[in-house]
């Protein structure tokens, strides 16, 4: 069949499944979108769900459901009232109207029977604040259910899957978090209702943990809670002597373990599997955030190792993307994501009983897709065991920061001690710790958080390895070629193609609009060194701080067409030598002019996408980074996603000889980017800079140091 | 037929056979509801069915997306593959003499189109325009009864030759549409427009049925059967 070039015609089908509180609401899930975006924001979903005769919502006729006792004396003393009417055509004549709680067969019913578990009740002992007077101790429900208010609850857990439309046997988790926002719309004119959600991913529970230093001595006890992270030190930050890999996992997993955490730092939260009724206790770290487990260090931290020694990486980015961060519905999540609990095996029968089937049907080669989504249903329903929060803390780091962790990361300034204690939220915590080294912290769909370093100087070539071949475009592929880059072996398991996964074809574009920015160029950027915690002479009594030269790295190239333009770098950051302020001013004009040449491209709907990624744009042969995505799929009506770009490159002429390839420099001019990954750690294929080593601190540094290739991490 | 039969009876015993062989459908057919049931009113009876139902079900196949490079159709299917919308029936006809008054005067007619149950008053227009306002007013009942939060589900008892014994539950989606011209004083053109939620028996079995009796009767049998072994549609659940 001879297919026309600039005539593709390609048939999608898009699908997806929406858990909410661990009920599938996925019939009446009109529209769902999300946006990841790198920077300090979580990433959102907005689900929003038909509420045909208040399905999601607490009725009148609820109420004698849920408050039978009470209403039923009510009813006796004054029969006549509407309430009463209504008791008696439920209670009396079984009048049970569509989606009640009376109905047991509803979600409403399951999904409030469920939140009343006498497990999801906290002993509260309020006193009278007038006298003093305790009111008596009681349990109360954590989820209250009140008329005319939703059945769901800010928090409740909320997972969507996502079909690929253009290979229907691929799913890929698309959403893991909270809810954030519930709202309740009634169309005046059509009196359509419908509960908007809108959700922030699983790093919300980094924003619900503080940590605190020095608490004050007039109120700790008041204002602080067991979530709380306390340290008692000298300094205002808790991340200081700690290295980068330090840092982080001190703010995701506390202070109490480093790897397999004593029984003694961990403890035990009531859960219910809404399925079965199974109660148990999920263990979780004291002093860590939402139910991160901390795996071994060698499971979730990978490094990429300098270019002159690749064989000191631990893992390449083919295997990071496909293996390590795979969002791929598969078998091995059944284990992976399960959180560690003194479950009795009786309440995990379900899951024994999926996974031999599953390997049944693998062993014989004869994988039935439809156990995908027995997968995803256990998992979705199922929040006792695999809570959304459930995931890790992934990193990809260099293999030596250099500077970077030891005179960037590891250093504070002195702040005073104040008298009443300061509390920060661990996320906002994690962003200071990534900024100070401009990397990208994020949390992916399956539940994980993801640190990473910046990958805007690889191509998409560069995520697959040389043994791995290219997907071929057989006959099953022959009509959606352009969009496909996935492929299902017979038992089961998902290829997918990172160089095709990662490339934009026309028949994929739907439009762009590309802008070459003068106004973000910087062309000079100045780091002043200040005094650390390490040689500070305040605690001599002395306040002045010794003087250090500032230093700059100048970008000649730009200067004749942008003129020398200046930035500063975050005072914020503790830079104390001048190594590191040389990096950090490179990498701050990395960033600021990555913001000169950008686009968005709306393009079919790429549920593979993934943030901190490049991306070929092949209508203008441009290597771009992406830096935000947003996915809508509204049901019977369209499905997109629109992927922003920055770090634009494109091709100036020259060719890699060797490689056989185009050597893509950063738009802008060749050595406008003043440091490059690329060249530093193990992928030596777009070497497109010199950087210079001089670091002698002779006060302005040309086109761009060289980060240390060996540092402590 | 015996031969000692009067002319007048083998009239009779004739055109009785000859409705049952030429127009085996001839039951009525029935429009009924939730709301009804609940208030006591029994269902609707067509004397004369409806002249012309029109089938209309499209699928769901997003309008084409237009890429640089190509065109891209979405197909939304649900778990069963399929991506099929709700059918929408579009019934219509045209009725006999109603009249909204009394008996004196009005012109008396054979062909009355709409009766309740055979119900008759004191004259049969006078008891068409009854039941003419009963049909009108249940396309225009209540979504959700008031009191007892129970949904209204229309029910339509379906004959034809096709299709000799189906049941579309589902909702008007507007209210009975007519004209009332000069020109057709007494009689009313009318339409419904109805949007199917359930059926039974279900339309795919109801293809294998088809073509597999000789007799409408046996088929009728057949489907009765199938349908027997279903569960009502659930009002109250």
């Amino acid at each position: 069949m001879t297919r026309l070039r600039y005539n593709e015609v390609i048939t999608g089908f898009p699908s997806y499944r929406v858990f909410v509180a661990g009920f599938e609401v996925t019939e009446d899930c009109t529209d769902v979108s999300s946006t990841w975006v790198n920077g300090r924001a979580p990433s959102f979903v907005n689900l929003t769900l038909l509420n045909l005769n208040d399905k999601y919502v607490i009725r009148r006729d609820d109420m004698v459901s849920l408050y039978p006792g009470e209403i039923a004396q009510f009813a006796k003393a004054v029969p006549d009232s509407d309430l009463s009417k209504t008791y008696d055509a439920i209670v009396n004549q079984k009048q049970i109207p569509l989606n009640s709680v009376a109905d047991y067969k509803s979600t409403k019913s399951k999904m409030v029977r469920y939140k009343q578990n006498p497990a999801f009740s906290i002993p509260v002992n309020p006193t009278n604040a007038f006298t003093g007077a305790p009111q008596g101790t009681k349990p109360y429900p954590i989820y209250p259910f009140i008329e005319g208010k939703s059945i769901f609850h800010q928090n409740d857990p909320v997972r969507v899957f996502m079909q690929d439309p253009f290979d229907p046997e691929v799913w890929y988790y698309f959403f893991a978090g909270f809810i954030t926002q519930i709202t309740d719309s009634v169309n005046g004119v059509a009196l359509e209702k419908t509960i908007t959600i809108n959700c922030e991913d699983v790093s919300k529970s980094l924003r619900y943990c503080r940590y605190t230093i020095n608490p004050g001595i007039r109120d700790p006890e008041l204002i602080k809670t067991g979530t709380d992270l306390i340290k008692f030190s000298g300094y205002s930050s808790p991340l200081v002597n700690k290295n980068f890999q330090e840092a982080a996992d001190y703010t995701v997993f506390g202070d109490l373990v480093k790897n397999n955490p004593p029984s003694s730092a961990l403890e035990s939260v009531p859960v219910v599997v809404q399925s079965t009724g199974a109660r148990f206790n999920r263990l979780i770290l004291k002093s860590g955030a939402g139910n991160f487990k901390p795996l071994p260090l060698k499971q979730r931290c990978y490094t990429i190792a300098p270019a002159s020694n690749p064989e000191r990486s631990t893992t390449t980015l083919e295997n990071w993307q496909n293996v390590i961060l795979n969002h791929v519905v598969t078998l091995n999540d059944l284990d992976i994501l399960r959180a560690q609990s003194n479950n009795p095996e009786s309440s995990q029968t379900v899951i024994q009983s999926l996974k031999a089937k599953v390997r049944a049907a693998q062993n014989a080669n004869n994988f039935v897709a439809s156990l995908t989504q027995e997968i995803i249903t256990t998992i979705g329903t199922d929040t006792a065991n695999y809570p959304v929060d459930g995931g890790t803390l992934l990193m990809l780091l260099p293999e030596g920061l250099g500077k970077l962790g030891e005179d960037v990361v590891a250093k504070d300034f002195v702040s005073s001690i104040s008298m009443t204690s300061e509390f920060k939220d661990r996320r906002s915590l994690m962003y200071d710790l990534v900024d100070r080294v401009e990397f990208c912290f994020y949390a992916d769909p399956k539940g994980n958080l993801i640190i990473e370093f910046p990958l805007y100087d690889f191509e998409p070539s560069d995520f697959v390895s040389p043994n791995t071949q290219s997907l071929k475009r057989g006959a099953k592929s022959q009509t959606l070629d352009s969009v496909r880059f996935t492929h299902t072996n017979p038992n089961g398991t998902v290829v997918i193609d990172n160089e095709r996964r990662f490339t934009i074809e026309d028949e994929a574009l739907e439009s762009f609009d590309a802008v070459d920015d003068d106004a973000p160029v910087r062309t000079i950027c100045q780091c002043n060194p200040v005094v650390g915690i390490g040689n500070t002479a305040l605690f001599a009594g002395q306040m002045q701080a010794p003087i250090r030269n500032p230093k700059a790295v100048r970008l000649d190239t730009l200067i004749p067409i942008y003129g020398p333009r200046v930035i500063q770098t975050d005072p914020r950051k503790p830079v104390e030598t001048a190594e590191a302020a040389i990096i950090s001013a490179a990498l701050e004009l990395n960033k600021v002019n990555s913001e000169s040449y950008t686009y968005k491209l709306p393009i079919l709907p790429r549920f593979s996408a993934w943030l901190n990624r490049p991306m070929i744009f092949r209508h203008r042969n441009h290597i771009a980074t992406t830096y935000s995505i947003t996915h809508r799929v509204s049901w019977a009506n369209s499905a997109s996603t629109t992927i922003g770009f920055k770090y634009a490159r494109g091709w100036a002429g020259q060719v890699d000889q060797a490689a056989g390839k185009l050597i893509y420099v950063p738009i802008g001019g060749e050595n406008s980017r003043p440091v490059n990954y690329a060249v530093l750690f193990a992928h030596n294929r777009t070497a497109n800079n010199n950087p210079s080593n001089d670091t002698s601190g002779s006060g302005t540094q040309s086109n761009g140091p060289s980060a240390n290739p060996r540092g402590r991490s | 037929m015996a031969n000692d039969a009067t002319p007048a009876e083998t009239f009779q015993a004739l055109s009785a056979a000859a409705k049952k062989i030429s127009n085996p459908t001839r039951e009525a057919w029935e429009f009924w509801s939730t709301y009804s049931e609940i208030h006591g009113t029994p269902p609707i009876k067509m004397s004369v069915n409806p002249n012309s139902v029109s089938w209309d079900q499209s699928k769901r196949i997003s309008t084409a997306k237009k890429t640089i490079g190509g065109t891209t159709y979405f197909k939304w299917s649900d778990k069963t593959g399929r991506n099929l919308d709700p059918l929408i029936l579009t019934i219509s006809g045209e009725t006999g003499p109603i009249s909204g008054l009394g008996a004196n005067g009005v012109t008396q007619s054979k062909t009355s189109i709409i009766t309740l149950g055979g119900f008759a008053k004191n004259s049969r227009s006078f008891a068409n325009g009854q039941n003419w306002a009963k049909l009108y007013t249940l396309t225009t009942q209540p979504e959700i009864d008031p009191v007892t939060f129970v949904p209204n589900i229309w029910e339509i008892t379906y004959r034809s030759l096709l299709f000799p014994n189906i049941i579309f539950n589902g909702f008007f989606n507007q209210v009975l549409k007519f004209s009332d011209t000069a020109a057709s004083p007494f009689s009313k053109q009318y339409s419904l427009s109805f949007t199917v939620t359930a059926v039974r028996p279900d339309i795919l079995q109801l293809r294998n049925l088809i073509g597999s009796a000789n007799d409408v009767n046996v088929l009728r049998g057949s489907i009765q059967q199938v349908t027997a072994g279903e569960p009502q549609p659930k009002v109250f659940v």
